[in-house]
């Protein structure tokens, strides 16, 4: 009862604000609205008043947005009888309505993101059994090493739960596949991998064909097993050992519960990330998702499955016969499914994993396109509005999943419309100077306030607008190619684990640079227009303002697509490390999947150090359950002033030896929720204008630095009648090692 | 196909003294007053309905026209010319700078039909140096109102037979039409208020531009129109009893015996009876449904401007314009459009001109198309393209708060200068190059209109006598004097021919009664009660002291004749303000304010709880009229004050005041009127009360609402404010009742 009233008082109220809101006032009135709202939200925001405040907040500020909105709509489109200026107006239009539409759809999701209390503890006899599924295809076995040690060292009942190694890249198929190379490949992983598994008390399991990938991989491993709860970690997620008595406490309290997710939380910067160096102050681009949009997708019963780090009811999988597998995203699938038949899912936003994210530019991009194609694959087969079984609260939950991958189609007509103007002196926006003030700027404010207001702890201003550019070019490809055949896409493996070693062009950078050029000749064109011709100086102004905008983005991305070396921050954890026959008293400066590098005072060393000579290193556990030691051997040595860095690679590992390197490279959760939350402080627009501005300098600087080193490299190369790799930047000093990189300061905390 | 019957081209010189058309020939005058039949600029044009007898059609006519001309204008190629019923009958160059020119032609036989006609003028002025954009507002030809007009030599005097002929009357070379109106001396309301109603409806028929009604105790020998009407018995007492005899509904044209006098007689036994026989004197259709001949249709729906009710689509071809191929370098196209009283004039819509034209390579950058709605620059489009452009329906938009109730006047300017025009050369100017046109298929778009009477709204009620319209509302005149009560008559009549129908409100005498009701009162100072004059919003002492001082108001003397209306030197003022506004476009001044006033607009007054008090209306200096809107007291409705100096004066200027030229010019709270300067509006109202009229539908309130935010941005922002926080705590109740909890 309560909920019809509240629910119906609700409704009047927003029926008289919608009213009230499109009522056809006069641009001045619309200013001066504007301006109150614009006011009345900053007041808030500087108190930083919460509770009711939140709401009233977002209702002053969707004022402004359905003002603009309805005045976009009636005002400002061409006519129809312009067709050259329609069509164009037409399309920006669309663009606009796309991002109001998810602004209403986020604004509904994060009304009132929830945080889930702890589980109840259960008694021993009571905890079900857990089946783990770290499902693989082309992962080093050194990196696989490492997660499914720590799955099978997680705090629970030993006979409580198995872990289990799911390999497709030897599966049968693999194995005998015609090319004989490959398919030596793919039986030495088989073998490998075995071997590793039963090492490390887990169990091998692979297949005979290459079916449904991962879903296909995992329904394998749901028909051959049979605990009551399935956790499943991608082959990089490496989880903390309080997972499991994190979750699986929850199922006992709700029957009907068939997901609990997790965070993913990643120890290494993305291409962004690491090439605008903001790993370390900004928070990663999956926070905003993890930190409050599943908060808020929780509340509505929404939250999402995303592939790994989750917890699954076995009984509800098998209502829908395992997972789903008919598109690239079988995780967003299988909980559609489960959602549509009254089961519930939930988050806990407590970040348990530590995983990669892909190193360079390209994967990437690899990686967010099949996101992006496998969203729109399920929008277009399997779409939620159509779903019976979902509430409407659960559609516009799984809408704004999906539409949100949409943007790179949306996002084209804010790419090309000012050219057109620049160009072609066409109008397809038609405002005049005054309502372009009164309304698009303040709308433009107020929402960068909303935005900044919901996810400023989590999201700077403008960094959206880099991520999105970036992705944009190649993903719109990709989307274009879903609508023209839905089931065409195939899964690919996300390429982990790479690092680079030195600084180059992304082999993706090339329409970045066109873009680029276009804007700066554009802007150069308008600056000149606007000197030459008088009259048109107000829609020039605006619109060199828009270009202007566009010309620092892609400069931006300039910074984005030119690849930095990896560069970790020393790691100093004291070692004891044992060569020849003498103790050295040491620091791991860094680790990872191959190796390790140890720093020692020069004055100790008393004898000489070779190549090749094995040692041990020994270091103390954080926790506290003594000291462990494990086996390397020299790669190379480095003499710098007073101290000598030594590279290992490690030796042979058994599965103590992972605990080891484990506890050096990933943090306790402790630590990792403080990195996380150290990143989080609440910035605000005029921050995230700044580092917008400063990046875009700096991509432009490092981008044409770069063209140019690489340009006269090519052209040196091709002098020359032996082509040699140019040596760029810096080469890499002393890092034993080619594959994965690892956390640096996290695991030092 | 429009057929050019007759082309001449006559050049007679006319001795420009004469007072009247030639002698023994009946004149039908433009019925225009002296600042209408001035043609301004390099293009300008004016059309005029004009009434024909059934005997006059048949009869030999002739088209007068008497000028003069700005000695800057070039004959070689500035052309006035005359269409009739849509079909060219004369050109002549404009040469008449030093001496006065003449345009005299016969029209064809058959072109004239009985009943109205179309006569179109049009003028084509170049400068004969200066082809500035600034220099085209020297150009002007004034036509002669004392002798132009058409001319029937066969006919003497125009024979009424019936009601319609009524509209052959010509006005006089002022433009008035004089109705001398029967009632005896102390006359009660009733009877006041038959005649009253009697001689609106006779101004209404005779299409009086600029009644001008004198009361008269008896109806004498002269020649003139009169107006009889009453209850028969009322009248026979009174001594009109040769026009009071016979029994029943009586309605009708007498007094021709004498020539030149034409006396209409409304009487009825009892008071139903004459209602009906007054309310017979109306035109019996409207003007929209008469069948004229088309072009005269359409000149007569436009004469006070094109109605416009509602959302219309209309092209400007029905609103007088012609498409029109210009060389110049300010084109004008001009017309007025009239909305309803309860129009609600803000900033909720736009209407749109949606205009076809076309404009040649080598235009200036500064070239544009502006609209200027009531001498405001409303909107604007520029005219970019190098090579020029032939476009279709570009829209250009004016905020409809930038319109009112009544006569709105809209200018299509298009500024087309061109680089040779800094030369000047004769050649250049000779060649006429075609840099413009204008097609007529262009449209006026009117959205939906906010139908609300919003008082005080001084030009609501002159254009319509809103909110005078129902018999509830009152007329008041203070005292039973004549000149009162002329001036009263005047008043009513000419709001009665803008509006097409009669003043509903009732005549009375009786102050208390006015006082309770919405009341239209007209009448000098002395004779109001003061506290009703304070209630009125009008600062008495200031009035008091204006007009009681010795000789203020010249209240001793007699009005011989209506006086011109404005001096050249006032015209040149309105020009040169005119001007400067469009100087702004000549030479930018790049200014805080100025971009602050282009931008940003904003001022004290567009804040209810900013806006000043509302200060009691102050007659300024040399004003002789003073008009004043208020809310009545207790609920009592609208009051409209129309306060002369004294009887005398209100007399004499009431006069003035229905000229066309200055009624138009009042509107808002208040106005004043002086014989020096005319009519203006004094002040805008701060404080406004509404007035229902339409159904009030969702539509409507919506629209009304609008409005009422637009003018007043505080009120918007707080009431959105408030239902803003609203939402927000019933947002806060309905999400945390809704999902799943912490």
């Amino acid at each position: 009862m309560e909920r019809w009233i509240k629910k119906a008082v609700w409704l009047s109220a927003g029926l008289i604000f919608l009213s009230l809101a499109t009522e056809p006032v006069g641009v001045r009135s619309q200013f001066v609205l504007a301006l109150t709202m614009i006011a009345g939200m900053a007041i808030i925001r500087t108190f930083g008043a919460g509770g009711v405040w939140r709401q009233i907040f977002l209702a002053m500020g969707t004022a402004v947005v359905i003002r603009y909105f309805f005045w976009r709509t009636v005002n400002t489109l061409p006519p129809l009888n312009d067709p050259w200026n329609f069509i164009p107006g037409v399309l920006l239009y669309l663009a606009e309505l796309y991002s109001t539409v998810m602004l209403a759809i986020s604004l509904f999701v994060v009304s009132d993101p929830i945080d889930r209390a702890p589980p109840l503890p259960l008694a021993p006899e009571d905890l079900p059994s857990v089946d783990i599924y770290i499902p693989t295809y082309n992962e080093d076995p050194e990196l696989l090493a490492m997660t499914v040690v720590a799955a099978a060292d997680m705090d629970y009942p030993k006979d409580k739960f198995t872990v289990w190694l799911l390999d497709d890249g030897g599966s049968d198929q693999k194995c005998n596949q015609d090319n004989p190379k490959k398919a030596r490949e793919a039986r030495e992983r088989r073998i490998e991998l075995t071997a590793l598994a039963n090492e490390l008390g887990a169990k091998y399991l692979t297949r005979a064909k290459n079916e449904h990938a991962k879903a296909g991989n995992m329904n394998n491993c749901f028909k051959q097993s049979s605990a009551e709860l399935i956790c499943v970690f991608d082959a990089d997620h490496v989880p903390v050992r309080e997972f499991l008595n994190r979750t699986v406490g929850y199922f006992r309290e709700d029957p009907k519960l068939f997901l609990c997710q997790t965070p993913h939380f990643f120890t290494n910067p993305d291409p962004l990330e690491r090439n605008l160096e903001t790993f370390q102050s900004m928070p990663s681009e999956n926070e905003m998702f993890y930190g409050i949009i599943q908060k808020g997708l929780d509340k509505w019963n929404g939250a999402f499955f995303c592939g790994s780090a989750a917890v699954i009811r076995r009984s509800a999988l098998e209502l829908v016969g395992g997972f789903s597998g008919i598109t690239i995203t079988e995780d967003c699938e299988t909980a559609l499914d489960l959602h549509a038949r009254g089961w519930n899912s939930m988050y806990v936003d407590r970040p348990m994993i530590s995983g990669l994210q892909p190193e360079t530019f390209a994967s990437f991009i690899g990686q967010r396109s099949r996101w992006a194609r496998g969203m729109f694959q399920i929008f277009l087969l399997k779409n939620p509005i159509l779903k019976r079984g979902l509430s409407l609260a659960q559609k516009i939950c799984y809408l704004s999943n999906m539409t949100y991958w949409f943007f790179p189609i949306f996002r084209l007509p804010f790419l090309i419309s000012p050219l057109l103007f620049i160009y072609f002196n066409m109008q397809i926006y038609i405002a005049n100077m005054q309502e372009f003030i009164a309304y698009t700027a303040l709308y433009m404010v107020a929402n960068m306030m909303m935005q900044n207001y919901l996810y400023g702890r989590v999201r700077w201003a403008l960094v959206s607008e880099v991520y999105e550019y970036v992705q944009t070019i190649y993903l719109a490809r990709g989307l274009f190619s879903v609508i023209l055949n839905p089931y065409k896409p195939t899964f690919n493996v996300t390429d982990k684990g790479n690092s680079l070693d030195k600084d180059h062009l992304s082999e993706l950078s090339t329409p970045f640079f066109v873009l680029f050029a276009v804007y700066l000749i554009s802007m150069i064109v308008c600056v000149w227009r606007w000197f030459t011709e008088r009259e048109a100086n107000e829609l020039l102004a605006v619109v060199g303002l828009w270009n202007m905008f566009n010309l620092l983005m892609s400069a931006a991305a300039l910074g984005v697509v030119s690849e930095r070396r990896t560069f970790r921050a020393p790691l100093d954890r004291p070692v004891d490390l044992a060569v020849g026959s003498s103790i050295l008293p040491g620091a791991v400066i860094d680790v990872s999947y191959g190796g390790c590098r140890v720093s020692v005072p020069a004055d100790r060393i008393m004898q000489p150090i070779t190549e090749g000579a094995p040692a041990v290193v020994d270091v103390q556990l954080r926790s506290g359950a003594g000291a462990q030691s494990f086996p390397v051997v020299v790669k190379n040595i480095l003499t710098r002033d007073d101290v000598v860095e030594i590279g290992f690679a490690f030796g042979k590992l058994r599965r103590r030896h992972y605990q080891a390197i484990g506890d050096l490279m990933f943090g306790e959760v402790e630590e990792i929720a403080a990195f996380r939350l150290g990143r989080r402080r609440r910035r605000g627009i005029n921050h995230g204008v700044a580092m917008f501005f400063i990046w875009s300098f700096r991509g432009f600087k490092r981008g044409a630095t770069l063209l140019v080193v690489e340009w006269e490299a090519r052209r040196a190369a091709k002098a020359k009648p032996t082509p040699a790799p140019a040596p760029i930047a810096e080469p890499a000093v002393a890092i034993p090692h080619d594959t994965a990189p690892a956390p640096a300061k996290v695991a030092n905390g | 196909m429009r057929l050019i019957a007759c082309l001449a081209i006559v050049l007679v010189t006319f001795p420009a003294c004469a007072d009247s058309g030639p002698r023994g020939e009946a004149l039908h005058r433009l019925g225009a007053d002296r600042l209408q039949l001035r043609f301004e600029g390099e293009t300008a044009a004016r059309t005029w309905p004009i009434y024909v007898t059934q005997a006059e059609a048949g009869a030999r006519a002739r088209i007068h026209l008497g000028f003069t001309n700005a000695i800057s204008v070039m004959p070689e190629v500035s052309l006035l010319s005359i269409t009739v019923n849509d079909v060219d009958v004369a050109q002549t160059p404009i040469a008449a700078a030093t001496d006065p020119g003449a345009l005299d032609v016969e029209l064809p036989r058959g072109l004239l039909t009985p009943g109205y006609n179309s006569v179109r003028i049009a003028v084509a002025q170049r400068h004969r140096v200066d082809c500035s954009m600034e220099a085209t507002y020297e150009l002007w030809t004034q036509l002669d109102p004392t002798t132009s007009g058409l001319a029937f030599p066969g006919v003497a005097d125009p024979h009424i037979e019936m009601l319609d002929d009524l509209a052959a009357i010509s006005p006089d070379p002022s433009g008035a039409t004089t109705i001398r109106l029967a009632l005896p001396e102390d006359a009660d309301a009733q009877a006041v208020d038959n005649a009253m109603r009697a001689v609106e409806a006779v101004a209404i028929r005779a299409g009086a531009q600029r009644p001008h009604v004198e009361i008269v105790d008896q109806v004498d020998e002269r020649p003139g129109l009169f107006v009889v009407a009453g209850q028969r018995d009322y009248l026979m007492q009174h001594g009109f009893a040769a026009f009071a005899s016979g029994t029943g509904k009586t309605l009708g044209i007498e007094g021709q015996e004498t020539p030149g006098r034409v006396v209409v007689v409304a009487v009825g036994d009892d008071q139903k009876q004459t209602a009906d026989a007054i309310d017979g004197v109306l035109p019996a259709r409207m003007i929209e449904e008469r069948h004229e001949n088309p072009p005269a249709a359409r000149a007569l729906a436009s004469q006070f401007g094109y109605p416009v009710r509602g959302a219309l689509r209309v092209p400007l071809s029905e609103l007088g314009v012609r498409t029109e191929e210009f060389s110049g370098r300010l084109f004008r196209a001009a017309f007025d459009i009239t909305l309803p009283g309860d129009f609600y004039p803000a900033d909720y819509d736009k209407l749109t001109l949606s205009l076809t034209a076309g404009y040649a390579s080598g235009l200036s950058p500064t070239a544009q198309i502006l609209v200027r709605v009531n001498n405001h620059e409303a909107g604007s489009a520029p005219l970019k393209n190098p090579h020029g452009a032939v476009f279709h329906d570009r829209p250009v938009s004016v905020p409809l708060g930038a319109l009112r109730p009544g006569v709105n006047h809209v200018i299509i300017e298009a500024q087309t200068p061109d680089a040779a025009d800094a030369a000047c050369e004769v050649k250049h100017v000779m060649d006429g190059r075609k840099r413009f046109v204008l097609f007529d298929t262009s449209e006026l778009i009117m959205p939906p209109l906010a139908r609300v009477g919003r008082m005080p709204n001084l030009a609501a009620t002159l254009s319509s006598a809103f909110p005078y319209l129902g018999e509830d509302g009152l007329v008041f005149a203070p005292s039973h004097d004549r000149r009162t009560l002329a001036a009263t008559a005047s008043f009513l009549s000419r709001i009665a021919v803008v509006a097409q129908h009669p003043v509903g409100a009732r005549f009375t005498f009786d102050r208390e009664a006015a006082q309770r009701s919405a009341t239209l009162a007209v009448g000098a100072l002395d004779d109001f009660p003061s506290a009703m004059i304070e209630q009125a919003g009008v600062d008495l002492a200031s009035l008091k002291k204006l007009w009681w001082r010795p000789n203020a108001a010249d209240p001793g003397a007699e009005p011989s004749r209506l006086q011109p209306l404005l001096g050249s030197g006032d015209v040149f003022d309105q020009w040169a303000q005119g001007a400067h506004t469009s100087a702004v476009e000549f030479a930018p001044r790049v200014t805080v304010s100025a971009i602050y006033d282009r931008y940003i607009n904003i001022h004290r007054s567009d804040f209810a709880m900013l806006r000043p008090p509302e200060r009691p209306v102050e007659a300024p200096e040399n004003s002789t009229i003073l008009l004043a809107q208020a809310r009545g007291q207790h609920g009592a409705g609208t009051w409209t004050f129309v306060i002369g100096a004294t009887q005398a004066s209100l007399g004499r200027d009431m006069a003035n005041l229905v000229a066309p030229s200055n009624w138009n010019g009042i509107e808002g709270r208040s106005a004043t009127f002086s014989p020096r300067s005319g009519a203006r509006e004094l002040d805008e109202p701060t404080r406004i009360w509404f007035i229902p009229t339409d159904s009030l539908t969702p539509g409507n309130l919506r629209l009304i609402a609008a409005g009422y935010l637009t003018a007043n941005l505080d009120v918007y922002a707080l009431v959105l404010l408030i239902v803003a926080v609203a939402l927000g705590f019933a947002t806060r109740a309905a999400v945390k009742v809704h999902g799943n909890k912490t």
